[in-house]
């Protein structure tokens, strides 16, 4: 199988051949030429020397995202090109998988950083076992604290290799603020490269993992500016009244935690003089609740759960912070919470809005079984 | 589509030359098969305005996405809709700039793909002499030297074609463009984007002599404009008539500021044309889609003795069928682009890529 592979998704441009097991060709440039100007004559450089037939590439592989938006869009835009008219499959590697495939056959926990501005980064968690990349967290944006939190919760005395240009950017925070012991992969290995695209691209595709090209689009994790704050302008948190009872029963039923309210308990629970039930409404639809039990100075969250086909838009994160702005106006000084141990996205939202762990409750919850973190947020005096 | 036969000049070829151009300038993904510079075998054109509507104007990071997703789809419905393989082809063509570059990036990236793919000539065209081409489809008695005015959402621009793509530009627009003057008031006055339809169609009740306007002509430059101080008055018009409680006919005020922006535009053309000897004007660019300009600027040529153009709206809102045009010309002269083509933003008329 011959590959043709591309990464524009950082400051990086490379590109490269392979076939089978030999890399025929790889040319990388970390310079400030943009992408645009670089890109296209790389590809015909190595092309040019190695005299590539056009014909006999079998796929395009690139690296999808996330990345620069607009360094993500020339290397799609590009593959798309030469797919249409090679008439061959796309293979859409995630960036940071390719990257943690530099280090291939470490034994350490592989955590490729990419700079994503506003304090977080693009990141995944890799290892490799028995010759295989596994994905220990998908690729995902992330605050940098939050990944630091998550990074010595996971403990151990494994080590923690990194790599990407988040380093140069957050090197002295993870030597300051991780437990781990943590290490840097050298400048050979340490940013995109397209023969790692290639060569996890190649696997991929013996997967059967591939893309048409007009059916691919890069892989962002993150809105535009503009639908964000139209959708953080769209979204309405408010109380939950008699008439949203339906809609959180249906969200329950379609949860994949098999702790539900029944109907009579729910109406229980909202009669009550020491709950706070608050729903948030996209657009003029229901779009996700949250319930509080406060016993002042105590109160607890008694379920938060979002619409599957509104997650990621930041409404948890909004009615969580609604929740505990409402708890601590009513005079609770401590909100605590418990959540599944494998949530790393709940965890990461508890973080950012301040909630410390402080305890985990061993097979807390059943369907799967699985360990609680409790965690609580304090006011402070 | 036309079929047009006629004599070439010394320059054109013999051989038919077809080109595939694609266009990515702004919020339309756009891709055509132009043959001669003049027969147009497709011409696709994907709007995204639907999508930016809800944002009152045309977002870049919203924009650029949505070209990822239809550049392909354009592109083999073009070739589809032409009955041709890109192995026919004789060149690649695609909007180089002006426009916003991380739109203008994608038509660029997936443009070069293709050529080198295929091995094909790559051709970078600028924008607004894709406007101006936009006349030789369907006008083969325009001939240079000719007197070319370009009115859209980002330009306005008074020229002389001296050659089918080399302009002398007499004027400009000092500030904004004429139609950004237009999707403005018309925000100003609710009737949201774009504006220059909207405004279009509600002056049709109203009475363009209701309000005096400013002329948006520029003291001391003849042929520039300035739709900025025009727009403010609009503005302080629409404040003033809400500090003192009065409703403002919105007819009358759409209807009274569209004939200042035609009026000077009007007058501009005549006067630079006869200054010039010239007899012929092309009038181009999205804002000459607008009605009222077109039987205005109709009504000044024929009195004043001249030939006037002006595409078919199709052709005067973004499109890949005038890139393919202008394409042809470059072509003709022997002016290709290397794979190190980059999108330029802020490329002016006449300025070269």
């Amino acid at each position: 199988m011959k590959i043709l592979a591309l990464d524009t998704s950082g400051l990086v441009a490379s590109a490269a051949i392979l076939e089978d097991d030999r890399l025929i060709a790889e040319y990388t440039i970390n310079n400030k030429m943009t992408h645009s100007q670089t890109l296209m004559p790389m590809i015909n450089e190595i092309a040019g020397r190695t005299a590539l037939d056009l014909s006999t590439v079998d796929a395009i592989a690139l690296a999808a995202g996330p990345g620069s938006f607009t360094g993500l869009r020339i290397g799609s835009a590009t593959a798309k090109g030469l797919g249409l008219v090679l008439n061959k499959p796309l293979i859409e590697v995630p960036t940071l998988a390719a990257l943690a495939y530099n280090l291939y056959g470490t034994e350490a926990l592989i955590c490729p950083i990419m700079d994503a501005r506003r304090g977080q980064v693009y990141n995944g968690l890799y290892r490799f076992r028995g010759g295989h990349l596994i994905t220990v967290c998908d690729q995902r944006a992330i605050a940098m604290e939050t990944l630091i939190g998550e990074l010595n919760a996971m403990a151990g005395d494994e080590r923690i290799l990194f790599l990407g240009d988040g380093v140069p950017v957050f090197r002295d925070k993870l030597l300051a603020q991780l437990k781990a012991v943590c290490e840097f992969a050298p400048a050979h290995v340490n940013r995109q490269r397209a023969a790692s695209v290639a060569a996890l691209g190649l696997t991929l595709l013996a997967e059967g993992q591939m893309t048409d090209p007009a059916s691919h689009t890069p892989v962002y994790l993150r809105r535009s500016q503009a639908e964000r704050e139209r959708d953080d302008a769209s979204l309405v948190i408010r109380p939950v009244t008699e008439a949203d009872i339906g809609a959180i029963l249906k969200l329950e039923a379609s949860s994949d935690s098999s702790e539900g309210w029944t109907e009579s308990s729910l109406r229980t629970y909202l009669a009550r003089q020491d709950t706070c039930f608050l729903a948030a409404e996209r657009d003029g639809r229901f779009a996700g609740y949250v319930g509080l039990l406060m016993i002042p100075e105590d109160g607890d969250v008694l379920n938060i759960a979002v619409d599957p086909a509104l997650r990621r838009l930041g409404i948890g994160e909004r009615l969580m912070a609604s929740a505990s702005e409402a708890a601590l106006r009513a005079g609770v000084t401590a909100l605590h919470l418990e959540v599944r141990e494998g949530n790393t996205a709940a965890l990461g939202l508890y973080d950012k809005l301040g909630f410390v762990r402080d305890g985990l409750r061993r097979h807390y919850y059943h369907d799967p079984e699985e360990n609680a973190v409790t965690m609580t947020l304090r006011t402070e005096k | 589509m036309n079929t047009v036969s006629e004599e070439k000049t010394a320059a054109e070829p013999a051989e038919p030359v077809e080109i595939l151009a694609i266009e990515s300038s702004c919020d339309e993904t756009a891709a055509a098969v132009v043959r001669n510079g003049r027969e147009v075998l497709s011409n696709i054109i994907s709007s995204q305005i639907d999508l930016h509507t809800l944002y009152g104007g045309v977002v870049p990071e919203i924009a650029s996405r949505k070209h990822i997703e239809k550049l392909n789809p354009v592109v083999e419905q073009a070739l589809k809709v032409a009955d041709r393989r890109i192995e026919d082809m004789d060149a690649i063509a695609v909007t180089a700039g002006p426009g916003l570059v991380g739109a203008l990036l994608v038509g660029v990236a997936g443009a070069k793909a293709i050529a080198w793919a295929a091995q094909k000539p790559l051709i970078g065209v600028h924008h607004i002499e894709g406007h101006i081409c936009a006349n030789y489809i369907e006008h083969p008695d325009l001939k240079p030297p000719y007197l070319g005015l370009v009115v859209s959402g980002g330009h306005t621009h008074l020229f002389i074609a001296e050659a089918p793509t080399r302009f002398r530009i007499l004027g400009r627009s000092v500030d904004d463009a004429a139609g950004e003057a237009f999707d403005k008031v018309a925000r100003a006055i609710g009737l949201g984007y774009p504006g220059g339809p909207k405004i279009d169609r509600l002056s049709k009740e109203g009475n363009d002599r209701a309000i005096v306007f400013p002329k948006a002509h520029v003291n001391g430059s003849e042929y520039d404009f300035s739709f900025s101080g025009l727009k403010s008055a609009v503005l302080n018009y629409l404040n003033h008539a809400a500090m003192i409680g009065e409703t403002v006919n919105r007819a009358d005020l759409a209807a009274s500021f569209q004939k200042a922006v035609v009026d000077v535009l009007c007058e501009h053309t005549v006067t630079a044309a006869k200054a010039n000897h010239l007899t012929q004007v092309a009038m181009a660019g999205g804002v000459s889609a607008n009605s009222t300009l077109r039987a205005a600027m109709e009504k000044a040529c024929r009195e004043a003795g001249l030939e006037l153009m002006v595409p078919s709206p199709v052709y005067c809102t973004d499109n890949a069928a005038m890139i393919g045009a202008a394409a042809y010309y470059e072509y003709c002269e022997g002016h290709f682009s290397d794979w190190s083509l980059n999108a330029v933003p802020n490329l002016r008329l006449g300025e070269r890529l």
